[in-house]
């Protein structure tokens, strides 16, 4: 039973992707099906997940080998934390899948990649949260992002989908990096990759504490990107530009709880930290007041619903941030609250936008009618979300209120309060809003023109409502299952009860208050027909992104202007005075002795070598003066003959004549090429007094360097030097007195084979460059 | 003489260099042309003074004799600057008989 | 057999090369060409194998051994980067033969192609700088060649630049060689490691260290030597461009570790740090082009920049796991971008046109070539558990284990940007639907044969990125060889032939050259520390 259950957990983490390729399968009944054949995969994930875990309590570690070089495996943990995340989303996963049967249209081919990217996910979102191993983690942390990417991007010729997307992916992949960075560093100072392992180090890790704020600080950027807090928040009502199942599921009950499953997963590691609390309290309210504001101040349903995720998320962290240091109580019932009431407005907000063919709320309304079901499930959920006693979402309130209020009294505390009011005010606000969908006169169509939705769509949407409504009226029986489920160092030893009533106490007066003061609001908005819910653009924090796109785009493009030119001095100014520059930064510190004296060392002359070397130099610089390029070209080959004549001064006669051919053969080249030209040399241009200084400054350094190079290296020569083997063993083994000869030929011959070979390559080079099209091959 | 050879091999890196420089295609074949001659002579100052020695064959009786390996050296990389030389010379007649031809 | 190794991969082509020349049917040209490129595959596995069990395949040219002769000596390094060249060689050659008609194909370019590589491998298996050189100027004249050949008439000025900094760099690389000579009185790599540990204090060695970093930092693509890339790899054909984007950059890079680590002492701290500051401006320079261009190859050469700098990290902080990383990251790389080039390739002649605002609908009408494309820039942007990604990971824990962390947040940086420059690609090339039709001038006909050999490597890096132990393991292994440099050059060092049976010891200077020296006396090799 081992083996089988050691893969069985990999199994049943990757059976969704491995289903992908029966849905590409040309077969009529499969396509008709895919829905609802997918909703299989995630619940036989989650019957392997739960058949193979233990009496929970007890974290199981699940282990197969992958990259031991880099102790990364497929290690899993079961326990509390992994086992709640999954089964949420695969539950959530079963209904998306149903209801996206239902939401997509019938039978179209583009819906096989739409069930191929969906159970992606779901593999990698089950990868995540069982992970036991850091790199494990980031693995499929990386992958959910891509998954998501391909989700949002799937409708892909919408540019909001394109930019969705791109922003999406590149928010979460920043994050995610500065996450992959902390947890490399936590599994180096703690000296294991196993999460298991670190948790069991917890209590130890105060040691190494300025490191790990650094650490936290990090692995909390990647949570907040993920569950777009405050400053990430804003790829997620870009993201909004996905097909709404993926917003039902996605962004609202599966990925964007990824960070929330950080901060549960590091709680018993960072929990004492001094910074651990603030940080999440800030992020949290501020988050937490902004999405809620936003929610009210739009007309696109998706987006009201968006924030309104970003404002329950900033909620959730807060919450983990004013846990105590025994941890926190009743986290699970509030992420299940989300879930279940977020997934069921984002799917009825489905139908409403698929019979209205509009995401305007201005423009729909009265749809209740023709979808009772899903108008029950949307009055449910709505009532979730603004705490309507009776779902779980009234209790959730009133635990979050209880916790606020009985925080040790700082100075803070009445902000936090303050905050969690207006926040909650206008989730009302927003909620109630959302139920104009569904009531009121009917909008946008008139009757005959509506097309009734299905009961098929409606059921996921009630079936998930209805868990609203039954953890509500029955919360101590979710709290039961949630206890089970209980992580040590995360969660209190023995939980409070939880039930509806529990007297006349402050939190219940303040529920009281929050209800009633945003119903008012919402019927003077309503009064005035919603005119006031427009947010300027410039206020979005989207907008501000965009524009911090836009501006790396611009420096780029000043950047890389440099780079665009065509003339090639310019790079060549560049690279040679750079050359010249490193070299002279080299030089000078090292060898400060070089710039004097070297001209003293004049101990052996020679007449004539002296009198050509003048000779040569001032055929040199008669180059750089010549005005027409025959005079160029006279000066250049007088410096080339000297040369010849300089390298028999030197006892070279073989240079000497090859030299001499050369650069005869040169020439001839030389006057072709200048006969054949026009007259004018075209590209010529005029250099500014600037560049000409610029261009004799780097020329002058090269020269001076070139010539401390020479002195430096010769001068002052200490090893031994192999010329020596080869005047001695020219004659007697290479059978030549001329040791040139020998050593081109024999001892360095494969040298000259590979400079044979540069020849005929060049040779081929030019007939290229001659080649006319269509012209006869000459071999 | 060595030290006037260095001398030498500065002033033509600097000649060499300035053509390069410049912003004219035949300018920068003169340049690269000198820029051969100045690495050659760079290799041949490597043997250092060639007074008081002899050439590098190697007969009984003869003086020590000047350092061969560099002057092989020079040899192979002066075939492989004529291929190169050969090369560019013809890319600099394409490129400028193109323009023209526009 | 096993003796001969070294030098097959290096003449089989160049003889390949010659017999296509000779024949004038393109048939039998293409054939010859297949034939050899899978041969060549053939002789580079078998050269790793042998690795396996000899450690270095050690082959005196000539008969002569060193430090006179030239000797080619095949570490695990060589092997490795010899065999990714016979991958990247059989797609590109393959590629080249499906892509064009026989009425098409320029004759030239098969031989040329041929050439270049025989340039690229000798580069890898010798022993010898001046060699290195030949080898360089080999592969060199026939990039030069490749690139003017078939470019367009109004581009072929871009190749000018190509051409000129590359000569720069042939110059420098003669004047390093000599000094070099000068210094150590030797050409051998081997010769000279050993040299350098009897005047390991001599600040003369840093020159030589920065002037080899600048000659193959030219080649590399470093800043700010790095402006011929991306104004001529994307005007090449796609396979070129594959081919040079894919090796002639890592031939640099190759050969700065073997100077640095085979050759000359492994404390050169001060021009390690140099490189170190010059990978910070590549790698953003680099990420902030690719941001900015509008053409794939364009946004590919600008991403291949900034992975130059990241690999320039990699030599910079220079210990044995970051070595290790660094050859893993190569490793993942040039099949990458390989793969990267000749799919742009293919999407280009798809789409008509590389510019991504033309593109059209390209992921509705090629989806596998765009799956295949988001899969391949997902792990050059270095996305789990594609093969980019765990060479980051190493190179980032390397990185902070050894408290490098201000690099580590550059290449954050970098990472983020250049995703974005590749996603790009995808939303605004692929997503968008374009007014205009698309593919009216289809004489670019895509073969089911072209999509096959991009896929095989396609398939290749993503076994090696869902399966990167026995790469990982290798990379590792073979960092420790190059460290190793005592064992290296024991062996080279050691190995007589027939002409050469006596051993030579460097020996500081007593007096000059003379004629008749002293007869050289065997005697052991001296110990010291690696």
């Amino acid at each position: 039973m081992g083996i089988i259950s050691k893969y069985a957990l990999l199994l049943g983490i990757l059976l969704p992707t491995l289903l992908i390729p029966f849905f590409f399968i040309p077969s009529k009944s499969i396509k008709k099906y895919a829905g609802l054949l997918a909703m299989m995969a995630p619940l036989a994930s989650l019957g392997i997940i739960l058949s193979i875990a233990n009496k929970v309590g007890i974290p199981q570690v699940n282990f197969v080998n992958w990259i031991p070089e880099l102790g990364i495996h497929f290690s899993f943990l079961i326990d509390g934390i992994s086992l709640f995340f999954s089964i949420t989303t695969c539950m959530m996963g079963a209904l998306v899948c149903a209801y996206s049967h239902y939401y997509l249209p019938k039978s179209s081919p583009k819906n096989s990649r739409f069930y191929a990217y969906l159970l992606f996910f779901i593999t990698a979102m089950l990868g995540t949260v069982l992970s036991n191993n850091i790199g494990l983690l980031i693995v499929f942390w990386e992958l959910t992002a891509i998954a998501s990417f391909l989700l949002i991007g799937f409708k892909s010729s919408k540019e909001g989908s394109q930019k969705g997307a791109l922003a999406t992916l590149i928010t979460t992949g920043f994050t995610g990096l500065c996450m992959l960075v902390g947890l490399i560093l936590l599994s180096i100072l703690t000296g294991t990759s196993e999460l298991s392992e670190v948790l069991i180090l917890a209590p130890t890790l105060t040691q190494i504490q300025p490191y790990l704020t650094t650490i936290m600080v990090l692995i909390l950027i990647g949570a907040f990107g993920k569950s777009a807090q405050f400053p990430f928040y804003f790829w997620l009502p870009k993201a909004m530009s996905a097909p709404t199942p993926v917003s039902a599921y996605l962004h609202s009950a599966a990925m964007v709880k990824l960070g929330i499953f950080l901060i549960a997963r590091f709680y018993p590691i960072f929990g004492g930290n001094s910074l651990w609390a603030p940080i999440l309290i800030t992020i949290g309210v501020i988050t937490m007041v902004i999405g809620a504001v936003y929610a009210v101040m739009t007309h696109d349903i998706k987006e009201l619903l968006a924030y309104s995720t970003v404002s329950q998320l900033g909620a959730l962290v807060m919450s983990y941030g004013l846990g105590t240091t025994y941890g926190v109580e009743h986290d699970f019932y509030q992420i299940l609250n989300h879930i279940f009431y977020k997934g069921a407005l984002f799917m009825a907000a489905g139908v409403a936008i698929h019979t209205f063919d509009t995401q305007d709320l201005r423009k729909m309304g009265g749809l209740f009618k023709f979808a009772p079901i899903a108008g029950i499930a949307a009055v449910i959920s709505v009532g979730a979300m603004i705490g309507f006693p009776g779902t779980t979402g009234f209790i959730s309130k009133e635990l979050l209120l209880h916790t606020i209020l009985t925080i040790p009294t700082q100075k803070e505390n009445g902000i936090i309060l303050a905050a969690m009011l207006v926040a909650a005010i206008g989730l009302v606000i927003a909620g109630i809003r959302f139920l104009t969908l569904f009531f009121g006169n009917l909008k946008g169509l008139s009757e005959e023109h509506i097309d009734p939705p299905s009961m098929g769509i409606q059921l996921p949407i009630i079936i998930a409502a209805s868990f609203s409504l039954i953890f509500g009226l029955f919360p101590q029986d979710a709290v039961f299952w949630c206890d089970y489920l209980r992580v040590a160092g995360l969660h209190y030893p023995s939980p409070a009860s939880l039930s509806i009533w529990q007297g006349i106490t402050n939190p219940l007066i303040l529920s009281g208050g929050i209800l009633t003061v945003g119903a008012g609001i919402s019927w003077v908005l309503y009064k005035r027909k919603w005119v006031d819910c427009t947010l300027p653009e410039t206020a979005k924090l989207e907008t501000k992104f965009d524009h911090l796109l836009n501006t790396i785009q611009k420096i780029s493009t000043a950047i890389t202007a440099g780079v665009k030119t065509d003339h090639s001095p310019d790079y060549l100014m560049i690279i040679l005075g750079f050359i010249a520059g490193l070299l002279l930064l080299i030089l000078l510190p090292l060898f400060p002795e070089l710039i004097l004296p070297f001209l003293f060392k004049m101990d052996d002359t020679n007449t004539l070598g002296s009198l050509t070397a003048i000779l040569i130099g001032g055929a040199a610089i008669a180059t750089l003066i010549a005005k027409t390029n025959i005079n160029k070209l006279i000066a250049i080959s007088v410096v080339g003959a000297l040369i010849s004549f300089y390298f028999l001064l030197y006892h070279a006669p073989d240079l000497a004549l090859t030299n001499l051919m050369i650069e005869a053969i040169g020439v001839v080249l030389m006057v072709l090429l200048l006969i054949r030209l026009p007259k004018e040399d075209t590209s010529q241009k005029v250099d500014g007094t600037l560049r000409k200084t610029a261009n004799i400054t780097i020329a002058s350094t090269i020269g001076v360097i070139a010539t401390s190079l020479i002195l430096l290296m010769t001068n002052n020569q200490v090893l031994d030097s192999i010329s020596g083997y080869f005047i001695e063993a020219t004659v007697p083994l290479a059978g030549g007195s001329n040791a040139v000869n020998t050593i081109l030929v024999d001892f360095r011959g494969f040298d000259t084979m590979g400079e044979i070979s540069v020849l005929v390559i060049a040779a081929i080079g030019v007939i290229g460059l001659l080649w006319k099209k269509g012209g006869s091959i000459n071999q | 003489m060595h030290t006037i050879t260095a001398i030498l091999v500065g002033l033509l890196f600097g000649c060499a260099i300035y053509l390069i420089l410049q912003r004219s295609f035949i300018k920068l074949v003169f340049g690269f042309g000198l820029l051969t001659h100045a690495v050659n002579l760079f290799i041949l100052s490597m043997s250092k003074s060639p007074l008081g020695k002899s050439a590098p064959i190697i007969t009984p009786g003869n003086l020590v004799s000047v350092d061969p390996l560099p002057q092989a050296l020079i040899l192979t990389a002066i075939v492989i600057g004529f291929g190169v030389t050969a090369y560019m010379i013809t890319l600099v007649y394409r490129i400028l008989k193109d323009a023209h031809d526009q | 057999m096993i003796s001969s190794l070294p030098v097959l991969p290096v003449i089989f082509p160049m003889i390949t090369a010659a017999m296509i020349l000779l024949f004038s049917e393109v048939k039998t040209r293409r054939l010859i060409a297949s034939a050899s490129s899978v041969v060549q595959v053939a002789i580079t596995v078998m050269m790793m194998l042998a690795i396996q069990t000899h450690q270095i395949l050690i082959m005196p040219m000539g008969g002569w051994a060193a430090p006179f002769g030239i000797m080619l000596t095949v570490d695990s390094l060589s092997a490795i980067m010899v065999l990714l060249t016979s991958i990247v060689s059989v797609a590109v050659i393959h590629y080249s033969i499906t892509e064009k008609t026989e009425k098409q194909e320029h004759p030239l370019r098969l031989p040329l192609i041929f050439f270049c590589i025989a340039g690229i491998t000798l580069s890898f298996v010798t022993g010898d700088l001046f060699n290195l050189f030949v080898a360089f100027e080999i592969m060199l004249i026939a990039s030069y060649a490749l690139l003017t050949l078939e470019i367009d008439r109004k581009e072929i000025s871009h190749a000018y630049p190509y051409l000129a900094i590359n000569i720069i760099g042939s110059a420098l690389f003669l004047c390093a060689a000599g000094l070099t000579y000068s210094l150590f009185g030797s050409l051998n790599f081997a010769d000279i490691a050993i040299s350098s540990t009897l005047i390991m204090t001599d600040p003369r060695i840093v020159v030589i260290a920065v002037l080899f970093t600048l000659v193959f930092g030219m080649k590399a693509g470093f800043f700010p030597l790095y402006y011929w890339l991306p104004n001529s790899y994307p005007k090449l054909p796609a396979p070129v461009g594959a081919l040079f984007a894919a090796l002639l950059t890592k031939v640099g890079i190759y050969a700065l570790l073997r100077i640095f680590g085979t050759m000359l002492p492994h404390q050169l701290w001060g021009v390690y740090s140099i490189i170190l500051l010059l990978a910070i401006p590549t790698m953003i320079l680099g990420a902030v082009g690719a941001l900015e261009r509008q053409s794939i190859r364009e946004i590919l050469s600008f991403n291949l920049i900034s992975h130059i700098g990241i690999m320039m990290v990699a030599i910079g902080l220079f210990t044995q796991e970051s070595i290790a990383a660094l050859i893993y990251y190569i490793i993942h790389h040039v099949l990458v971008i390989a793969s990267l080039f000749l799919l742009a390739g293919l999407i280009e002649a798809r789409a008509g046109s590389g510019d991504l605002k033309k593109l059209g609908n390209i992921w509705k009408q090629s989806p596998i070539l765009s799956f295949l494309f988001l899969i391949q820039a997902l792990s050059l942007a270095g996305i789990p558990p594609l093969s980019g990604f765990w060479g980051k990971w190493m190179l980032i824990s390397e990185a902070l284990g050894i408290g490098a962390g201000v690099f580590v947040a550059i290449i954050v940086i970098t990472s983020v940007l250049s995703l974005w420059s590749l996603l790009r690609i995808i939303t605004t090339g692929f997503w968008t639907s374009s007014a205009t039709t698309t593919t009216d001038s289809s004489n670019h006909i895509i073969s089911k044969d072209m999509v096959a050999i991009t896929l095989s490597l396609v398939l290749l890096s993503l076994l090696i990125g869902l399966s990167p132990n026995s790469v990982i393991k290798t990379a590792r292994r073979t960092s420790q060889s190059l460290f190793n440099q005592f064992e290296y050059t024991k062996k080279v060092m050691e190995y007589r032939s027939i002409r050469t049976p006596h051993y030579h010891t460097p020996k500081i200077i007593e007096s000059p050259i003379q004629i008749s020296p002293e007869p050289i006396e065997i005697q052991e090799i001296e110990e010291h520390q690696g």
